[in-house]
């Protein structure tokens, strides 16, 4: 397999798009898993505990408790989803100041005319998913 | 204790996730850590040695995270976790605050009228009211210019400044279709106005009939939402760049040359410059300007509708810019490509610790060959056109040396002149005779003069000579053995 795509499940693909939608105009986020070989093939909502529309975090000990539970299912974290509401799906000034080395960062841009072309990057490179 | 690392940490712990311990307080505990996993002390650590912002450290649950509490005695406590703390959020910079488009309002003309717009998602009312409060410096009403500046007002930008110091020429109708037969003479700027004038009255025109210099570049540009670099020379581009890297606006940057264009966002998003790219302009006679060079016709179209496109996406704040990123066009092969630019901690301009903290006032006209020959006449002699028809007519002995690139030649060639490329001089200076007069030809009489120095800094001592006013001035002498013409 090339190393430089990551395989996203289409059916996780279609429930990150649907929570992008549904959280319009608010931003979501999600944690991203993988079983073996580094494809997206489960995905986990969290709360976002930002207030803001245009922000998002992450309480670390929910994410804790998340990524424990998939393990036990055999899952790894791989990295997190997020939507970028009415911007695009490119990493922010904020985005890139919290970013986890080797971690994958799907962005979802979304309008409230729906989700659009979602993209994948990692720490200083940037990929197509 | 166990200490437990979270699995998205784990690329810093050789992937290893669970620890035992028989240290007890925190900082003890991250230097164990760190001596065991080289990794760990780059991911855990900033440059300057503080624990990085997404790590949050965690003692039964209990936040001990701030280094106040790394020194405490962690008793009783059976678990350490070592957590990272997820964030970040949409772009939120935009360029025509939400704040400025409160005042604006759309009637219905402006409805009927840009009713392909509002029929764009990205677009919709809310981004032509973006578009509409938007105020934009065009520099340039020439090629690039003319469509820039036309989009611009179809699109319904609210206000529009263009600078531009030069007259209509019939030369320039060829590619700058802001202008038309009737405007030959007349000011580009009051061109550029009526056209403006013509598509939307509403649109506020600015026309400034003046030379950009280091002096006015800043208040030029002062109080305006974005620039549109349309200029066709080196001094200007690097100028613009300054000026709008120092005032904090950003900048649509093209050039064009023969069938080959370049289009970059500078200066945006805390993105890079002109000089991260380039640091200095290319040495002078490198490359010939846009004047010499020549370009087809469409090409500035192109170009320059790429430029408009990209600036009002960015008003709009919609799509990917090519900020970071050279959009590189040629039209002979029809093929295009995107060179990647990154920011520069060693640019003079917007690196960490920049050189150039005003509008530099580099004399590039001199570099650049284009200031007028008078100015220089006191370090090179020259000939009118006259005279060396006279000296030729007379079958003086002469040396006439053609600098000029082959495709120029091709148009009109100067019979009897021994060609020698302007980089070729110095070693080919045994080529000529000291004894004789040697004199020097281009377009337009610049590069002829940047020829001489050239050959005299390679310590030439015969007598040389300019051309003044290069081939184009010669257009009008006719030989007597041509037949006399009309």
């Amino acid at each position: 397999m090339n190393s430089n795509v990551v395989k996203i499940d289409k059916k996780i693909k279609q429930r990150l798009c649907d929570l992008a939608n549904s959280s319009y105009p608010c931003e979501c986020c999600a944690a991203l898993f993988t079983k073996t070989d580094g494809s997206i093939d489960e995905c986990c909502e969290l709360t976002n505990t930002s207030s803001s529309n245009n922000r998002y975090s992450i309480d670390p000990v929910e994410l804790y408790e998340c990524e424990s539970s998939y393990r036990k299912k055999g899952y790894e974290i791989t990295g997190f989803f997020h939507s970028h509401p009415d911007a695009p799906a490119v990493m922010s000034e904020e985005d890139e100041k919290n970013v986890i080395p080797a971690m994958l960062y799907l962005l979802a841009p979304v309008t409230k005319e729906g989700c659009g072309r979602m993209r994948l990057w990692i720490m200083d490179s940037r990929k197509e998913a | 204790m166990r200490v437990v690392i979270s699995a998205t940490l784990r690329s810093f712990f050789e992937r290893k996730t669970e620890f035992q311990t028989d240290k007890n307080t925190v900082s003890e505990i991250l230097s164990e850590l760190t001596d065991s996993f080289p990794d760990a002390k780059k991911g855990l650590y900033d440059q300057n040695g503080d624990l990085r912002s997404f790590i949050r450290i965690f003692a039964d649950g209990r936040d001990v995270t701030d280094a106040s509490e790394h020194e405490k005695t962690l008793e009783g406590v059976s678990e350490l976790l070592l957590l990272p703390f997820v964030a970040g959020g949409a772009p939120e910079e935009k360029l025509i605050s939400d704040e400025r488009i409160k005042e604006i309002s759309l009637d219905d003309k402006d409805i009927d009228r840009f009713n392909k717009h509002l029929l764009l998602r990205e677009i919709g009312v809310k981004g032509q009211k973006r578009i509409k409060a938007a105020k934009v410096v065009v520099a340039g009403a020439g090629a690039l210019g003319s469509p820039v500046i036309q989009y611009l007002a179809a699109a319904g930008v609210g206000t529009i400044k263009v600078i531009d110091a030069d007259v209509v020429s019939v030369g320039n109708l060829q590619s700058q279709v802001i202008h038309s037969s009737r405007d030959v003479k007349r000011p580009k700027v009051a061109s550029a106005r009526d056209t403006i004038r013509n598509i939307d009255r509403n649109i506020t025109v600015i026309d400034e009939n003046q030379m950009l210099t280091s002096e006015n570049v800043l208040s030029l540009i002062e109080g305006f939402d974005l620039v549109i670099d349309c200029t066709d020379n080196y001094k200007s581009r690097y100028m613009i760049n300054d000026a709008c890297i120092l005032s904090g606006i950003p900048l649509v940057f093209a050039a064009i040359y023969q069938y080959e264009g370049q289009v970059a966002v500078f200066g945006y998003d805390d993105g890079p410059c002109l000089r991260c790219l380039y640091p200095e302009p290319p040495e002078p006679g490198l490359v010939p300007t846009c004047a010499e060079g020549g370009t087809i016709s469409p090409l500035a179209g192109i170009v320059g509708s790429i430029q408009a496109n990209e600036a009002l996406k960015l008003i709009i704040g919609c799509g990917e810019h090519l900020s970071g990123r050279l959009l590189s066009i040629d039209t002979m092969g029809i093929r295009s490509s995107v060179l990647n630019i990154s920011k520069k901690h060693q640019c003079p301009l917007c690196g960490s610790s920049p050189s150039i903290t005003h509008p530099e006032d580099i004399d590039y006209e001199d570099f650049c060959g284009l200031k007028r020959e008078e100015e220089k006449e006191s370090s090179v002699e020259g000939l009118t056109p006259e005279e060396l028809a006279h000296r030729i007519e007379n079958s003086e002995k002469l040396t006439i040396i053609d600098v000029r690139e082959p495709h120029e030649r091709a148009i009109v060639k100067f019979p009897d002149a021994l060609v020698i490329p302007i980089g070729q001089l110095a070693r080919r200076q045994k080529e000529l005779d000291p004894q004789v007069d040697t004199v020097f030809i281009c377009k337009e009489g610049k590069r002829s003069i940047l020829a001489i120095n050239t050959l005299r800094e390679a310590g030439y001592k015969g007598p040389l000579y300019n051309l003044k006013g290069g081939m184009d001035a010669m257009k009008d002498i006719i030989f007597s053995h041509e037949g006399g013409g009309l």
